[in-house]
């Protein structure tokens, strides 16, 4: 037998062969980077040492900036000062009229229903503006690092639908970063206490930010993290105790309902430093000018204002306990994440449902960063197999309108993913022909109260009497938490698939449109870009073909089927070598398609291993 | 996939209603372990996307072994039970049992001391659930698919009745 290599723990067993990898929070008031250097995670300052990045946007006379140079243009220039993007991620132009009258924008519909805002540099959408974001990140790391980057984790919020996710990957395409995985943030977060304690049990993690609220509830078995449950509100977070209090000081003070942009803008950066001086103190004085007032905020009276948003949030809590099967008093631990969690009331509220005190030992801000870092790590192939495996679940259903405006749910929520579930679907008319389906997603029995995902249709149905026909449909959503429809009809196998592409979303071509732009201006070249991709593809398949050839070859495959395949291999090669792009990729193609039986195989093999394995960990356990 | 046999066989179980449910959870992760796409997250995008479809299949494997009411239908699924309609429309002495529990719920909203009122009606429910498996599982046994099948639908009322008085309790609790 061959001495098996060994390498330093942390450490790849090739250097040279190390990829960068970074862990991207993107958040709704601050979003940060970070990355495993040697042993340790740490997130990225930029060049005056601030690791947190303000997640303001501003589109100025001489360009756009971003962070904190951009938020001081917030009083002076609102309209093209972009403050809480994430709250707009996915959303159609009706949800952001209801969620922000409160929002001092201009916006305007764009096509699909998508809002844009108005800025003095043209139109944007929220997926540009979080890519503004998203770029000056991606440079901080590069700079730091002194290198290009492989992959990147970037976190959401676990209770964001399928348009709030594919949205946050279209932004991080037209920063030009490779998204090895979209990640739930508190699961993020437990991954980061969990390589700190390691320890074994139930958590519960409790993410409040400035715009999102999410609880999950986690057990750790053996290396295994499995998310038991989630839950939250992907439009409740920090912001909201700001604007309560923003209105309470405009109702004390008598002032107008309606303030100009820039007032607004004004009164809700004061109410986040009053809030933020009410967990260290009592009271704080409070002035305004332009409304000629003055007057003192309690913290009793803070309370009561922020008491309503904290017990939704208990609530959340609770059904997520449910969801998991568990009682508050089986958690083991409990960890607090988001700046929001500093609010004295939050974490007394928090402690009083647990029966514990929380874990708070890990900068709640960074948290989530160093958590997603530490997963791209292993995603992007610098550890070894035996690392902390993620099993995180879908956190609202999938389902499909039926007759009267109803519901039929596919996948329920909670659901361990990536996943697949196949439901079977009739005709309603005799000789109908065509059928529209509507995918939404969301907890409600009515069609209306839930989330619309996309809308298609599924043609060419033999006509039959109804009821007759068999229309299965099948969903399948991926470990990013992205939903994919196809449907069939059984009998003459008439297909019809998409890809989610959801209603209030870009389309495959707007993001294509902006990933040339956003290459034009950097100054890059795309065409060669692709088919450096390409060539790593060809090359990935063959080392893990070759690979595969020498462990299993022999027992798995036929004298025939090996040549058959390593003359495939050469042929590959040789193109990887002077082919073009479209080429390669063919190449690639046939080659894949030639190696998948084998590849099951192999699958199957290590299927029976792990069962055969099991049985010496069973007595163990 | 010759892992298509049944899902059973996938988690190494013998075909039965009762389930040793910590072997199912063993058997789950260490499938997970080997075959969960992070796992080939760095290797080509047709590796991967064969893990996806091996991970997908065993999460549909545990969704549907793990819940009483989905291993009782699989089951029945397995012995080829599947197309027939189920007919519970015409069991009158069901049909009276489903409206004295929905009113019984119904009246239980708004009062003071709900909550506790609420717990003992859900309480009783997963007894009534409790009864409805060990019921299904000799049924199973005895091969009495179409008496089995009318179990299944009595049991779904009986969780979304469950659900329904959970919510009613959030509804009171907040």
């Amino acid at each position: 037998m061959a001495l098996l290599q060994i390498s330093e723990p942390g450490q790849s067993p090739e250097p040279h062969q190390r990829k960068i990898a970074v862990g991207i929070d993107l958040g709704t008031t601050n979003s940060l980077v970070a990355t495993t250097r040697g042993a340790s995670v740490e997130t990225l300052p930029d060049a005056s040492g601030e690791h947190l990045l303000s997640s303001v946007v501003h589109y100025g006379e001489n360009g756009i900036t971003v962070g904190k140079v951009a938020r001081d243009q917030a009083v002076s220039d609102p309209l093209n000062t972009i403050f809480s993007v994430k709250r707009l991620m996915g959303r159609g132009i009706d949800d952001v009229k209801r969620l922000g009258q409160d929002l001092p924008y201009n916006f305007v519909a764009a096509s699909g229903g998508m809002p844009k805002i108005q800025t003095r540099m043209g139109d944007e959408s929220p997926v540009a503006i979080s890519a503004e974001i998203l770029k000056v990140l991606k440079v901080r790391a590069e700079l730091s690092l002194d290198a290009e980057i492989d992959g990147a984790v970037i976190t959401v919020p676990a209770y964001f639908d399928d348009a709030q996710r594919q949205a946050t990957k279209d932004a991080a395409a037209v920063a030009g970063l490779h998204v090895l995985r979209l990640l739930n943030e508190p699961t993020a977060a437990a991954v980061a206490y969990g390589l700190d304690t390691a320890a074994e049990g139930i958590t519960a993690v409790y993410d409040l930010g400035g715009g999102t609220f999410d609880i999950s509830i986690l057990r750790l078995t053996r290396g295994v993290f499995e998310v038991l449950s989630t839950g939250g509100d992907s439009a409740l977070g920090g912001d909201d105790f700001d604007h309560a209090i923003a209105e309470w000081i405009v109702s004390q003070a008598g002032g107008p309902a309606v303030l100009n942009h820039s007032l607004q803008r004004k009164l809700l950066l004061l109410a986040r430093q009053v809030k933020e001086q009410l967990t260290d103190v009592d009271s704080v004085s409070v002035e305004v000018e332009e409304l000629d007032w003055k007057g003192v905020l309690t913290r009793d009276q803070f309370e009561h204002l922020a008491g309503p948003i904290i017990a939704s949030t208990v609530k959340a809590c609770r059904r997520a306990l449910r969801d998991a099967d568990v009682q508050a008093g089986d958690i083991d631990d409990i960890v607090l994440v988001g700046g929001s969690t500093r609010v004295p009331l939050v974490r007394q509220k928090v402690e009083q449902l647990f029966g514990k005190t929380p874990l708070a030992n890990i900068d709640p801000d960074r948290v989530v960063a160093i958590g997603a870092a530490s997963q791209a790590e292993v995603l992007v192939g610098n550890k070894s197999g035996d690392d902390l495996l993620l099993l995180d679940v879908i956190p609202l259903s999938l389902g499909l309108e039926t007759m009267g405006g109803l519901v039929e749910k596919v996948i329920h929520r909670n659901t361990t993913i990536p996943v697949a579930m196949a439901q079977e679907f009739t005709t309603f008319k005799d000789g109908q022909t065509a059928m529209a389906i509507h995918v939404v997603q969301g907890e409600r029995e009515l069609v209306d109260d839930c989330r619309s995902l996309a809308r298609f249709e599924l043609r060419g149905i033999p006509p039959m009497v109804a009821g007759n026909a068999r229309i299965r449909v099948v969903f399948q959503v991926d470990a990013d938490g992205l939903l994919n429809v196809s449907a069939t009809e059984v009998s003459t196998g008439a297909q019809a698939s998409i890809q989610v592409k959801p209603s209030y979303g870009l389309s495959d071509q707007d993001v294509a449109e902006m990933i040339k732009s956003s290459f034009q201006y950097a100054g890059e070249d795309k065409e060669a870009r692709a088919l450096a991709e390409q060539k790593l593809e060809a090359e990935r398949l063959l080392e893990g073909l070759s690979a595969a050839l020498e462990q299993d070859g022999e027992c798995l495959l036929s004298e025939e089927e090996r040549a058959l395949l390593q003359e495939g291999m050469a042929r590959l090669q040789d193109l990887k070598g002077r082919g073009t792009t479209a080429e390669i990729t063919q190449g690639v193609e046939i080659l894949g398609r030639a190696s998948e039986e084998f590849a099951q195989r192999r699958m199957d093999v290590s299927i029976n291993r792990a069962l055969t394995g099991q049985n010496i960990e069973e007595l163990e356990e | 996939m010759d892992i298509s046999t049944n899902y059973f066989d996938l988690f190494g179980l013998p075909v039965a209603y009762q389930v040793d449910s910590q072997a199912l959870m063993v058997a789950y992760r260490n499938l997970q372990r080997h075959i969960h796409p992070d796992r080939y997250a760095s290797q080509s995008e047709r590796d991967q996307r064969i893990a996806m479809q091996y991970a997908s299949y065993t999460n549909q494997a545990l969704e549907a072994l793990r819940s009483p009411v989905g291993r009782a239908k699989y089951l029945l699924e397995l012995a080829g039970e599947t197309s027939k309609e189920d007919n519970l429309g015409s069991d009158p002495v069901f049909l009276m049992e489903q409206m004295e529990l929905r009113e019984e719920l119904s009246s239980l909203g708004g009062e003071r001391q709900s909550v506790a009122v609420l717990e003992h009606f859900i309480h009783a429910r997963r007894q009534d659930l409790q009864a409805l498996e060990q019921h299904f599982g000799l049924l199973y046994e005895a091969k009495d698919f179409d008496t089995a099948r009318k179990i299944i639908s009595k049991m779904q009322f009986i969780l979304k009745l469950i659900s329904q008085a959970e919510d009613m309790e959030d509804d009171v609790l907040i």
